[in-house]
């Protein structure tokens, strides 16, 4: 008598319930419904349950109807859903198994043989463990499926065709014979581009093998093809159909010509061509495309066609000023500038040049051979984030503003364009949101450090220097937006109020925006006076060294024109020397001891400091330049970095002027804004902060400079200014 | 008697326009009620309708005080009283009421700023002056508001009156860098040029003017700074660079009278024009800068003319006083009560009213407050005889004597601040018959006999002696009066020539 051993009985169980475990931690798919889930598991206890009875030899014969309800359960399921599921079907097969052995074991041969014949019939290819049965019972099994079981095996020229039993795929030729019915059977044996081989009658012979040796009838050509370089793809009739790869065989270099072997690909065939005219073509990026029509006469086998794509690339160089900017092209990182892409495939392309301080953005369109250059102007980004509204402003309103600032911000021609990605804004300042940005709106808890930190995360997060969020505020007779405008790094925004219906106003809005920030101003270093007594101003003194003495320049000179401009008062030989370009020169005629002369005024410059204290200026479009200019002109880095500090101090943050900018200012110590103007701004910077010993001995320091000056080299000296400070500071 | 009666008009009024915008409640809320009648005021204000916007500030103050509206209402209040009827006890009592009732609101650090004001402006003598700073210093106890730029203004200007210079330069240049776009900024700008004169720095001070031209161009401030920038430059900025003070005589300038002028006292300059007191014809002539006649106006027995700080004329005949075409007789206490003055040869008024009288019969000058109220002999009672009176911006009055010709400077408190002595030492005029006052501060004596100009600065330092030399080589033979104008042109009247003569 067989039985069962304990280690097979575990392997039996865990296996099971592996299969179920695993099969109920698949998410449910169409086949495997609920039901038939719990009727898996459900039968797999039974089945457990059943194989413990069999396993036990004094009451083996109990097991019978539990796998017999097994069988039955499974049977009812296929009328019912007309497939099972592969668990199912496998734990029908053992209960088979199991039920003719115990038929076996209890001398019902019969009930053994239905019971192997039915498994059989379920799948040929099932199989005894013979490691853990008897001979006797293997022998029986063996018996039974000699009677069931005949063997097809199937070689057709060429290989490679696909063989169908009673529609149940059998294999791909050439195969060793594989276990199907016996009986007559429907054979069906196609591969691509012949023609099929059917036969209806196929008559198999149990336990024995029907060897079959079919030649397949060409019906289409084949034509390899072979690509220098390689991993092109080959597109016949418009379809796709692959892409050639891998290395030349070495039996098929003789075939090369003038090409070099070791470029090429090896044959990719297109196998089943059918027979007539074809249009191929060969394509790869960054090489010229290649298009033939090819004749497939006959059904066979054409020679390779080697086929050699010519690059189609041209050449991109690339600069900035600042160098160093990151360079991507359409979105890949190529390298830094300076930079030269040799090949850059011939095509429309995003150029994006990025830098810490701001970026530039071109889409290109790269010829064949092609040498392109771009000196990209890096430009800071502006990102328009939104507009907000009081509750009470109407949503067409809201949709009318955005439109118009839209469109006119389109014409920004200074900076990059960009419209914030709602989401990312979000992400990035979530509850405080837009309001955040407007001063009337924001919390009273929301402090500048704050304000400062969500700046510098959206900057950083969308990439731009400058942030820009309109508030329309609850409307009253005219349509008012306040657009603020807020530098990546501030803690206060520009406000600019508009009335949206002012066809100008935008373009003027826009103009604010455009205006360069003066760093330097012209200058000729002197004093002239109106008085009532002259008609013209009057020299009272001339800055020794400055432009006008060394012009020839006077005191007492009295200036009757300049420039060919009659001048009545001194604020006129300002404004014309304020319109003269440094370095050109300015003729002045002057009225000198009562006889008129001429001479040319060389004109010269003057560092400027930003306009204090003005509510129309735009200081944090003036930090977003300077900074910009800090990088791209190092000739006037400390001055730029000296005016960023200070648009800073006017918009209240003086921890960041001290932090950033205002130390790190060298200037020369001359006369004029230089050294001690740098050390005057820090000193008032550390009283702003309450921080007095430090601002002491700031205004200490500069009064080592009795020369300097504030605003230009023309405006009020800072030494007067200092002593008044350190008066007040008690010194 | 009278300020009783305003009191009770003013009181009344007040009940009424309590009942009135108790009326008006049932319209809405006070709150909003409240915001429309600040909102009127203010226009009403803006159009110069002072009486209507003041009505509007009262029915708040009283009727709506629990309003926020309430204490700027009492502010505006306070600003009437002191800028249109110049009430200096009104005003302090709506600016006090503030500070009483809403010492945490809005209009807080403007009520310390406008009391300041009111200090500073009643002042007569520079002591109440500590008491203005203190007020203004008040403003800043309240960060951010937007008194802070006036209120350094007015410390720069109560300093300069002071006669502390250098911080008053201090205060100016704190408005000018810290507050430049304020309306304060051009003001101090001037400021610092005046008390950079002050200081001896004349030709720094011409570089500030010259900035409030350029910066602010068409200022009323740029004109004063333009007269500024001629006087300075005559007496500074010319020897500067070498060259001569120099006057000449306007040949274009000739004042447009049919007859010869005829027994002249006076010829002083205002805004409105040249004006010449002829005690022959008894009347003051008025000219424009042209010499186009522009007035002629009657007037009793004179014997003077002077140009008060605000720009009105004050002519002393003999038994009173015309201020502005009013006549006012002046009393002084006897043992036998009242009497009225009799024998006036010189007045004077300064910005507040306050009138100075020489009276021949006393031999004194004598005070009388804005009423007509007799303060007292000034300085003192010593018997003292005065050919003119003058009073500078500052309230100094300015005497040149009879007996020896000398110039006296005395403050409004009777300190002797100069004594200048003419016919001895190195100015050695032989005979001073008028003095003049420019807006620097600049003391001008005329010698009649030598024909010659001396020169002070503000400090009443010697600066210079306009001789034949330098004003225009003989334009003048007899001078016995004269005046400059703001930009220090000289306009004399030259007995000998009986006419009236500009140097320019």
């Amino acid at each position: 008598m067989f039985t069962m051993t304990k280690r097979k009985r575990l392997f039996v169980s865990i296996e099971l319930l592996l299969s179920f475990l695993i099969t109920a931690a698949v998410p449910a798919q169409d086949s495997v419904t609920l039901a038939e889930q719990e009727l898996t598991l459900r039968l797999s206890q039974q089945f457990q349950e059943a194989v413990e009875l069999f396993e036990d030899q004094g009451r083996q014969s109990q097991s019978i109807p539990f796998f017999s309800q097994i069988i039955e359960e499974v049977d009812n399921g296929r009328r019912l859903r007309d497939t099972v599921s592969d668990e199912l079907v496998e734990l029908q097969q053992k209960a088979y198994e199991h039920r003719a052995r115990a038929f076996f074991n209890a001398g019902n041969l019969q009930g053994a043989s239905d019971d192997f014949r039915q498994l059989l019939l379920d799948n040929p290819r099932y199989a005894l463990d013979a490691e853990f049965l008897s001979p006797r019972i293997i022998d029986y099994f063996e018996d039974q499926k000699n009677r069931l079981i005949g063997y097809i095996a199937v070689s057709t020229e060429p290989a490679g065709a696909r063989v169908m039993v009673n529609g149940e795929f059998i294999g791909i030729t050439n195969f060793f014979p594989v276990e199907v019915h016996t009986g007559i059977a429907r054979l069906e044996i196609t591969l691509e581009g012949h023609e099929s081989y059917i036969d209806e009658e196929f008559r198999i012979i149990p336990g024995e093998i029907a060897p079959l040796d079919i030649p397949l009838t060409r019906t289409s050509a084949r034509l390899p093809i072979i690509t220098d370089p390689p991993g092109v793809e080959i597109v016949v009739d418009g379809t796709l159909v692959g892409t050639t790869s891998g290395t030349l065989p070495p039996d098929l270099r003789s075939l090369t010509g003038d090409l070099d072997p070791n470029r090429l690909s090896a044959p990719f065939d297109i196998a089943a061509l059918p027979i007539g005219l074809h249009e191929i073509e060969l394509r790869l990026e960054c090489y010229k495309p290649v298009r033939f029509p090819f004749n497939a006469e006959q059904p066979r086998d054409y020679t390779p066609q080697i086929i050699k794509l010519v690059e189609s690339v041209g050449r991109v160089s690339i600069t900035s000023n600042p160098t160093d900017a990151r360079v991507f092209l359409d979105g890949i990182l190529k390298g830094t500038t300076p930079l030269e892409i040799d090949k850059v495939c011939s095509g429309p392309h995003r150029l994006e040049v990025k830098h810490a301080i701001g970026k530039y953005v071109e889409d290109i369109d790269v010829g064949v051979d092609e040498a392109l250059t771009f000196e990209c102007r890096i430009r800071p980004t502006l990102a328009i984030l939104g507009v907000v509204a009081d509750d009470d402003v109407p949503e067409r309103d809201l949709i009318d503003i955005r439109q118009k600032l839209d469109e006119a911000l389109r014409n920004l021609e200074h900076m990059n364009l960009v419209f914030a990605d709602a989401a990312i804004v979000e992400a990035q300042i979530g509850a405080e949101g837009l309001n955040a940005f407007i001063p009337s709106k924001r919390s009273s808890e929301l402090t500048p450090e704050r304000v400062r930190e969500l700046s510098e995360k959206l900057g950083e997060a969308l990439e731009v220097e400058a942030l820009l969020v309109g508030f329309v505020p609850a409307q009253r007779l005219t349509k008012d937006v306040i657009l603020h405008f807020l530098a990546v790094g501030s803690s206060a925004p520009d406000t600019y109020p508009l009335n949206y219906l002012d066809p100008q106003a935008l373009p003027l809005f826009l103009s604010a925006l455009s205006a360069p920030t003066k760093l330097h101003g012209s200058w000729v270093g002197l004093l002239a006076i109106d008085t009532k007594l002259h008609a013209g101003p009057v020299v009272l003194s001339v800055e020794a060294g400055g432009p006008a003495e060394q012009s020839g320049v006077l005191p007492g000179d009295v200036i009757v024109s300049a420039g060919g401009q009659s001048v009545t008062g001194a604020l006129g030989l300002l404004e014309a020397v304020r319109a003269a370009a440094p370095g050109s020169s300015l003729v002045l005629s002057i009225s000198r001891g009562g006889s008129s002369t001429q001479l040319d005024l060389n004109v010269g410059t003057t560092p400027l400091e930003l306009p204090t204290g003005d509510p129309h200026f735009l200081y944090n479009k003036a930090i977003v330049d300077l900074r910009h200019r800090m990088a791209v002109e190092p000739e006037v880095e400390h001055l730029a970095r000296l005016n960023v500090g200070l648009a800073h101090m006017q918009l209240g943050d003086y921890e960041t002027a001290l932090k950033e900018y205002l130390p790190r200012v060298i200037l020369p110590g001359t006369r004029g804004v230089s050294q001690g103007t740098v050390l005057y701004h820090i000193a008032v910077a550390y009283l702003m902060l309450g921080e007095r010993e430090e601002a002491k001995r700031v205004f200490q320091q500069a009064l080592a400079f009795p020369d300097a000056t504030l605003q230009s080299n023309d405006g009020p000296r800072v030494l007067p200014l200092v002593q008044r400070r350190l008066r007040e500071l008690g010194q | 008697m009278t300020g009783i009666f305003r009191f009770r008009v003013g009181f009344g009024f007040v009940v009424l326009l309590g009942l009135f915008s108790s009326a008006l409640f049932g319209q809405g809320p006070p709150t909003e009620l409240a915001r429309q009648h600040l909102e009127s005021g203010i226009q009403f204000y803006q159009q110069g309708r002072y009486k209507q916007a003041l009505n509007d500030f009262q029915i708040i103050a009283t009727s709506m005080s629990g309003t926020e509206y309430a204490d700027d209402a009492l502010l505006r209040i306070g600003r009437y009283y002191l800028d249109i009827e110049e009430d200096f006890a009104r005003a302090k009592e709506s600016l006090d009421a503030i500070l009483r009732s809403y010492p945490t609101g809005d209009a807080a650090p403007g009520a310390y700023y406008y009391l300041g004001e009111v200090i500073f402006r009643s002042d007569r003598g520079g002591t109440a002056i500590d008491d203005a700073l203190a007020n203004y210093q008040r403003v800043f106890l309240y960060p951010g508001n937007a008194y802070i730029p006036a209120a350094i203004f007015s410390t720069g200007f109560a300093l300069e009156r002071q006669g502390n210079f250098r911080d008053a330069v201090d205060a100016y240049f704190q408005v000018i860098v810290d507050h430049p776009r304020s309306d304060w900024s051009v003001g101090a700008q001037l400021g610092v040029g005046r008390s950079l004169v002050r200081q001896g720095e004349p030709i720094l001070a011409m570089a500030q003017f010259q900035e409030v031209r350029n910066n602010y161009p068409d200022s009323v401030e740029a004109k004063e700074a333009l007269d500024w920038l001629t006087l300075l430059y005559r007496f500074y900025g010319a020897p500067s660079l070498g060259q001569a003070v120099n006057f000449r005589r306007d040949t274009t300038f000739r004042a447009a009278l049919a007859d010869k002028f005829k027994n002249v006292k006076a010829v002083r300059v205002s805004a409105s024009g040249i004006h010449v007191l002829e005690r022959g014809r008894k009347r003051v002539i008025t000219f424009d800068r042209t010499g186009k006649l522009v007035s002629t106006k009657r007037a009793v027995d004179p014997y003077s003319l002077v140009v008060d700080p605000r720009g009105q004329l004050v002519i002393a005949n003999n038994k009173g006083v015309v201020i502005e075409g009013q006549p006012k007789a002046f009393n002084v206490p006897t043992e036998d009560g009242p009497e009225q003055l009799q024998k006036i040869r010189a007045a004077a008024r300064d910005r507040l009213g306050e009138v100075y009288i020489f009276d021949q019969k006393r031999k004194a000058v004598l005070r009388f407050n804005d009423s007509g109220e007799f303060l007292g002999a000034f300085p003192d009672n010593s018997k003292r005889e005065v050919l003119a009176l003058e009073i500078d911006k500052n309230g100094n009055l300015v005497m040149l004597m009879k007996s020896d010709r000398s110039v006296h400077v005395y403050n409004p408190a009777g300190r002797t601040l100069a004594r200048i002595t003419t016919k001895k030492g190195g100015l050695n005029l032989k005979k001073a018959v008028d003095i003049a006052l420019d807006p620097a501060g600049f003391l001008y004596i005329l010698d009649q006999d030598r024909a010659q100009i001396a020169v002070f600065d503000a400090s009443y330092k010697f600066l210079t002696m306009l001789t034949a030399q330098n004003l225009g080589g003989g334009a003048l033979s007899k001078p016995t009066s004269l005046d400059v104008d703001a930009s220090g042109d000289l306009y004399v009247y030259d007995d000998k020539e009986k006419a009236l003569i500009r140097l320019n």
